[in-house]
């Protein structure tokens, strides 16, 4: 019922600014399944979380609400340490050691040459 | 990860922001969204960060255990405490009306306590908890070398 209602109050730029979005995540999407490295995937949910960032700003913006701007801004912050944390763990295969002697082992192989194989 | 300076310098201007961002979340919690557990968490994700980029062995020179036990235990405490001092003013456990001269005083006063109480608890179990799954893989290993050493 809330859903219906929020959905007819939803003006035409509301409307057409999170349709463009949500495009945008969808083509996004595609890139996170498709990927053919580790990296592209990462780099496409990257991209899903920050369309993420701008869709609460823009409901916010248009329903008048500034209070979603904080929301926002924590979510900028979670997405850049979640993607800092899954490229560590792709880089040294643990999330909190540094020098010891399995990431040691790690640091020295080429990631770029092992993708290529 | 702290030999590249990008992820480096974005860490050192980044983690500062989260912390100040945690105790907005926490002291704006009356008239925006957040309070003690958001913030709580918010300003622990800024420790996790600096685990991740600078090793956690850094991390745990900057922030040791026992202070973070102290700082959960306080925490706790204050919560508590707070509702025995609503008690102890003559009303239930964590009433907050008895605690400042007017009960909208005495309502501020203790929802501001007891929300630092929570965030305070609360940023600690969270750091204690990414300290304790973060560093599982050297306590494996220690306990493996101990089992070789003893046979």
């Amino acid at each position: 019922m809330l859903l219906e209602i929020n959905l007819i109050t939803i003006s035409f730029w509301t409307g057409s600014g999170l349709l463009i979005l949500g495009l945008a995540a969808l083509v996004a999407f595609a890139r996170a399944i498709q990927g053919p490295t580790a990296f592209d995937r990462l780099l496409a949910i990257n991209i899903i979380g920050t369309i993420a960032v701008l869709v609460v700003c823009l409901y916010g913006f248009f329903d008048g609400r500034p209070a979603f701007l904080d929301i926002a801004l924590l979510y900028a912050f979670i997405n850049f340490i979640a993607t800092i944390a899954v490229l560590r763990f792709f880089r040294f295969g643990t999330l909190g050691e540094e020098g010891s002697a399995a990431s040691k082992s790690r640091e020295n192989d080429d990631i770029w040459g092992n993708l290529n194989d | 990860m702290h030999d590249d300076p990008v992820v480096r310098i974005v860490a050192k201007v980044l983690i500062p922001s989260i912390m100040l961002f945690a105790f907005y979340v926490q002291f704006h919690g009356d008239f925006g969204p957040g309070g003690g557990f958001q913030a709580g968490v918010i300003f622990a994700s800024a420790f996790i960060l600096h685990a991740i980029i600078f090793g956690l062995n850094r991390t745990r020179h900057v922030w040791a255990f026992r202070p973070n036990l102290a700082v959960l235990c306080v925490g706790v405490l204050l919560y508590g405490g707070t509702g025995i001092l609503g008690m102890l003013g003559g009303g239930n456990f964590l009433n907050y009306n008895v605690l400042g001269d007017t009960p909208q005083a005495g309502q501020h006063l203790g929802i501001l306590l007891v929300e630092l109480g929570v965030g305070m608890s609360v940023a600690a179990s969270m750091v204690m908890l990414f300290f304790a799954f973060a560093g599982r893989a050297t306590h494996n290993r220690f306990l493996s070398s101990k089992e070789r050493n003893d046979e």
